[in-house]
């Protein structure tokens, strides 16, 4: 029992953060720790850790095990997840082992391949025209018959109707969009290709006009070279 | 109603066998925890949980109360923890997730916690894991067993087999160590700022 608290006494203060230490070295290390800066500080610091530490936390794990009379009659006992042993059914209703499910998947396929080996090879079959040719041809020919009243159906329909119907109304107002969508169109189309022609007509008039740029150094150049070479002559 | 660890080690002895899957259901996730955080690996601590429970049952018989069933059982995981260790000849391994999912974290927070403050948690915690595994082995087992299993001193003092005096120097030691990987990681740091 340590009553009298040494500055530095690492191994008491540690008992002091965890409170596992007698009472009354608890009292002599508090009343030291409140006039000592260096100490209040080393456990100021030990505290913070320990609040650290108090974040770890191990993940979650699929534990339940238990033992059964079973398992504990036996020599060997094991123990397995309660839930894991809840869940096994019986033997037959366990998945297969991959290679058991391969072994059984060569065995069918070998058995299905002795199979055909022994009938030999396989027969044309004859084709069987169960239905009577006329009765196609029948429903063939009323077939036709509906798919052309169909089609005629909604100028029939339409004929048939007064001028202020809702239909004829609705069928006057498609028309109409469908016309002013064709003349945006081709308002749209005849635009384009007068700002195409515009372009063009620019970039021959561009043309043209730095041909005559060029011709005009030209011939400015010829009469330069002219005219010297007439000064030099005068001047010979 | 409800049994003590003693009374149900007796009846267990006596070849109850419920008796002692009610022990198992009581320490189970002590004991993961505990093999967890010395050797840092899921797979292989639950292995340890599962042996430490068989050794527990084969020993039965010759457990006489002279201890706590639950300090007997830690001892018998140390041991296997410390033979996990040797036999991989290496510190333990620290499972740090490689990201988080915040579809998970929101599933996985509080009512009142912020994702920030999970995600703060999670950092927090992955940091705490892996500058745990820097200690030497003694401390961190020193650590884990005062820190998360409210052990005493002399609780310690008995399962390491030191004097009490050495126990409280690793853990002074082990917090430390842990100070300074917490300090250089910003973990301590950004604690106080978020306290502030």
């Amino acid at each position: 029992m340590t009553q009298n608290f040494q500055c530095g006494d690492q191994a008491a203060l540690v008992g002091y953060l965890y409170d596992d230490c007698d009472p009354l070295e608890r009292d002599a290390i508090g009343a030291h720790v409140i006039g000592c800066p260096a100490c209040a500080e080393e456990l100021a610091m030990l505290a913070a850790t320990r609040r650290q530490l108090a974040s770890w936390t191990p993940p979650e794990a699929r534990l339940g095990f238990r033992i059964t009379a079973a398992d504990a009659d036996s020599t060997v006992v094991a123990l397995r997840p309660a839930d894991d042993r809840g869940a096994r059914g019986a033997w037959w209703q366990q998945p297969l082992p991959a290679w058991a499910q391969l072994a059984a998947a060569v065995v069918i396929f070998a058995a299905g391949v002795s199979l055909g080996a022994a009938r030999g090879p396989l027969q044309a079959v004859p084709a069987v025209d169960l239905t009577p040719r006329s009765a196609v041809q029948a429903e063939l020919a009323a077939l036709k018959q509906r798919v052309r009243t169909l089609e005629s159906a909604p100028a029939t329909v339409l004929a048939s109707l007064p001028d202020d119907h809702p239909l004829i109304a609705r069928v006057r107002q498609e028309i109409r969009h469908e016309v002013d969508d064709s003349g945006r169109r081709l308002e749209m189309g005849y635009r384009r290709a007068l700002a195409y022609q515009a372009l063009q007509l620019a970039n021959d008039q561009a043309v043209r006009q730095q041909i005559s740029n060029d011709n005009v150094e030209h011939v400015r150049g010829e009469v330069d070279s002219l005219a010297q070479w007439v000064m030099a002559s005068v001047s010979r | 109603m409800t049994w003590t660890d003693e009374e149900l080690v007796a009846r267990s002895r006596g070849g109850d066998v419920e008796s002692f899957n009610q022990l198992i259901l009581r320490w189970e996730r002590p004991i993961y925890a505990l093999a967890y955080r010395v050797i840092g690996r899921e797979e292989d601590a639950r292995d340890v949980c599962q042996e430490a429970f068989l050794r527990a049952f084969r020993a039965l018989p010759g457990f006489k109360g002279q201890a706590k069933f639950s300090s007997w059982l830690y001892r018998i995981t140390l041991n296997l923890c410390r033979d996990w260790i040797r036999r991989h000849r290496r510190a333990p391994i620290s499972q740090l997730p490689d990201g988080a999912d915040p579809l998970e974290l929101a599933a996985e927070r509080g009512a009142v916690e912020s994702i920030e403050d999970l995600v703060a948690r999670r950092e927090l915690s992955a940091a705490v894991e892996e500058a745990m595994t820097v200690l030497p082995e003694e401390q961190r087992t020193t650590i884990i067993l005062k820190e998360y299993h409210g052990m005493t001193f002399q609780e310690i003092a008995d399962l390491q087999g030191c004097p009490l005096s050495t126990v409280k120097t690793r853990l002074y030691q082990g917090l430390t160590v842990l100070r300074r990987q917490l300090e250089r990681n910003g973990q301590i740091q950004r604690a106080v700022v978020k306290r502030v």
